[in-house]
């Protein structure tokens, strides 16, 4: 056989799996967006831009990408750089995803310090934020480079420390050993170490909230970030491209270190039906399935807005298709059920992760740059260290003094949640002091 | 085993060739930039040798970090670089000089050992190697580990002692 035969040949899977991860983050990115659009309409409605139904937003799509193509409104220092911070923070999300595993058996790389590699090239990211700013039209947004990378890196820290505590109840950085250890120990981590898992849904918030609002855009462009720029040019709904993958890694690392990654709810609760192999809680993605198809036409016959009765039937029809398919390999082998099932597990969790997120970030007011930063730098980080020490403790007494799991977790819960009010109010009361002089006039806070 | 052949070729093949455009360079963001792909570059290739963690430091530690920080140092300080590179100057020699010195004592290291085996194979890697790498730093060899962190805790102290704002 040729050389370059063989080559195709070991790579072509690899090739393969490759492009459904990016056909995947894609088909995300257009969810993500409506689920944004939905939630701040919710909110304050919009009746005069009600444009989200599907061509409109693929071709939004379409057209965001296109644009990575070009050099993007610089001063044209070569076509070089630009190119590069137009596709960096995309593309450091698109490889971050390839440690990240669907399934037992569905990951690009399964490697043994995945979760540093997933953060590191997510971190990547920040190359397209700092290079936009350096070559943009705007003067003035050298600030807001200094800006980006330290509000990034503050809550990186704060995130990556709340992480930990997963880590150390896993006791590896490998993506499938942490899943495999929570099948061990019965329970998700999000039970172990709830205090750990807020942190880091508290610090994914503060840290990826930059240009994603569109109230925050008008700000950002002063600051001349490119994506919000992008953003507004092709009008793509959730502030940047770069920040929607950003939240899709954040949620997949939610769902598997905290969220029980491709297990189902009860992994370790095993009954049949009668008579058959088919286990009874494998009946739930198909019946979640069908309830959802159900659901969403009859919905659909209430909505008024052309577009998004047609967006309602193509999501009952794929939801639909799903239960043909989640139903359908209940009868094959088990290794392509549990495929099957856990990418569904996994992704159902991103996507409450990802609807969780927006919720929230929707409902929290927008502050002034300083203060989210002294906020991790004062209460985050300071409760997340105590929060893996509480953790780490806990496990402790959990398998060398036999002490009950409710018992220790409510008390390591309990000590890091008193330590974060203390915190939290020390830090209230120097605001204040901080904001005033002798004479009760306003000094610059920083 | 030829796919992973020429995987190994075609990265050493971006890190050399990137490396050598970084020196030629006139830009310090293009240079920076072609950094940055060497390290990746290199980084891939520790990957390949499946020494995972030393891929995932490369990133966050080099590539994540100092890079930028060269990237980040360049465009505060040096806005006007972009559009008016350095004039010719005599650092320039000397650094040079400086590198050939090291490059020649690098090629003659290799020529002296170049039948020897200066590299464990693939296969006596241990498979899982971020463990048994956890296991000499933070068990085996703690102290030693611990010392040498004592530099960065100096230079940490040193930074915010430079930083803090003079209270009078």
């Amino acid at each position: 056989m040729p050389a370059a035969l063989t080559i195709l040949e070991e790579f072509a899977i690899d090739v393969l799996d490759a492009a459904a991860i990016v056909g995947f983050l894609l088909i995300g990115l257009v969810c993500v967006a409506l689920m944004d659009r939905r939630i701040s309409e919710d909110l304050a409605p919009q009746p005069a831009r009600r444009t989200e139904n599907l061509p409109v937003l693929l071709e939004r799509l379409a057209r965001a990408l296109q644009s990575y193509g070009r050099g993007l409104l610089t001063e044209n220092p070569g076509r070089f750089l630009p190119w590069l911070a137009s596709i960096a923070s995309v593309a450091s999300g698109i490889i971050a995803f390839a440690a990240l595993s669907f399934g037992p058996a569905i990951h690009l790389a399964n490697l043994n310090a995945g979760l540093i590699f997933i953060f590191a090239a997510s971190f990547l990211g920040i190359y397209g934020g700092v290079l936009a700013r350096g070559f943009s039209v705007f003067s003035g947004s050298l600030a807001g480079i200094a800006r980006n990378a330290m509000r990034l890196a503050s809550f990186e820290v704060a995130a990556a420390l709340a992480l930990i505590s997963g880590v150390v109840l896993g006791g590896s950085l490998s993506v499938g050993q942490i899943v495999n250890a929570q099948l061990d120990q019965g329970a998700w981590f999000i039970f172990l170490a709830p205090l750990g898992f807020v942190l880091y849904l508290a610090s994914s918030i503060a840290g990826i909230d930059t240009v994603a609002r569109p109230s925050v855009r008008r700000v950002a462009q002063a600051d001349g970030y490119i994506e919000a720029e992008t953003a507004e040019k092709f009008r793509w709904p959730f502030g940047s491209l770069g920040a929607s993958i950003h939240l899709l890694i954040g949620a997949g690392l939610a769902a598997t270190v905290f969220g029980g990654g491709w297990l189902r709810p009860f992994a370790s609760y095993h009954d049949h039906f009668a008579g058959t192999p088919v286990e009874l809680l494998d009946a739930l993605p198909p019946l979640a399935a069908s309830a959802m198809a159900v659901y969403l036409f009859w919905l659909a016959s209430f909505e008024k807005d052309n577009g998004r009765r047609q967006l309602m039937k193509v999501a009952s029809g794929v939801c639909a298709a799903l239960f043909a398919i989640l139903t359908g390999v209940l009868f094959a082998p088990p290794a392509a059920l549990a495929a099957v099932h856990g990418a569904f597990w996994f992704v159902a969790k991103m996507a409450a992760y990802i609807y969780g997120f927006l919720w929230l970030r929707a409902r929290i007011p927008q502050f002034r740059f300083g203060r989210p930063i002294r906020a991790a730098w004062n209460f985050l980080i300071p409760v997340s260290a105590v929060n893996l020490v509480c953790v780490a403790a806990a496990l402790v007494a959990r398998e060398q003094w036999n002490w009950s799991p409710a018992g220790s977790i409510f008390l390591a819960t309990g000590i890091g949640l008193a330590i974060g009010i203390w915190l939290g109010l020390r830090d209230i009361g120097e605001t204040r002091t901080y904001g005033m002089d002798a004479d009760g006039r306003q000094q610059p806070i920083v | 085993m030829a796919g992973n052949n020429l995987l190994f070729d075609f990265l050493a093949a971006i890190a050399a060739a990137s490396a050598l455009a970084m020196i030629t360079r006139r830009n310090i963001f293009h240079g920076a930039i072609l950094l940055l792909a060497t390290l990746l570059a290199t980084g891939g290739i520790f990957l390949q040798l499946q020494a995972e963690y030393a891929f995932a430091a490369q990133l966050l530690l080099f590539a994540g970090g100092i890079v930028l920080l060269f990237v980040l140092v360049a465009m505060l300080l040096a806005p006007g670089a972009l559009h008016h590179p350095a004039r010719f100057n005599w650092r320039m020699f000397a650094a040079s000089a400086l590198v050939l010195v090291v490059a020649i004592e690098i090629l003659a290291f290799f020529w002296a050992r170049h039948d020897a085996t200066l590299w464990p194979s693939v296969a006596a890697m241990p498979p899982n190697n971020t463990g048994t790498m956890g296991d000499a730093l933070f068990r085996d060899d703690l102290p030693a580990f611990e010392f040498a962190s004592i530099p960065l805790l100096a230079t940490i102290i040193g930074v915010v002692m430079l930083a803090k704002r003079r209270t009078e």
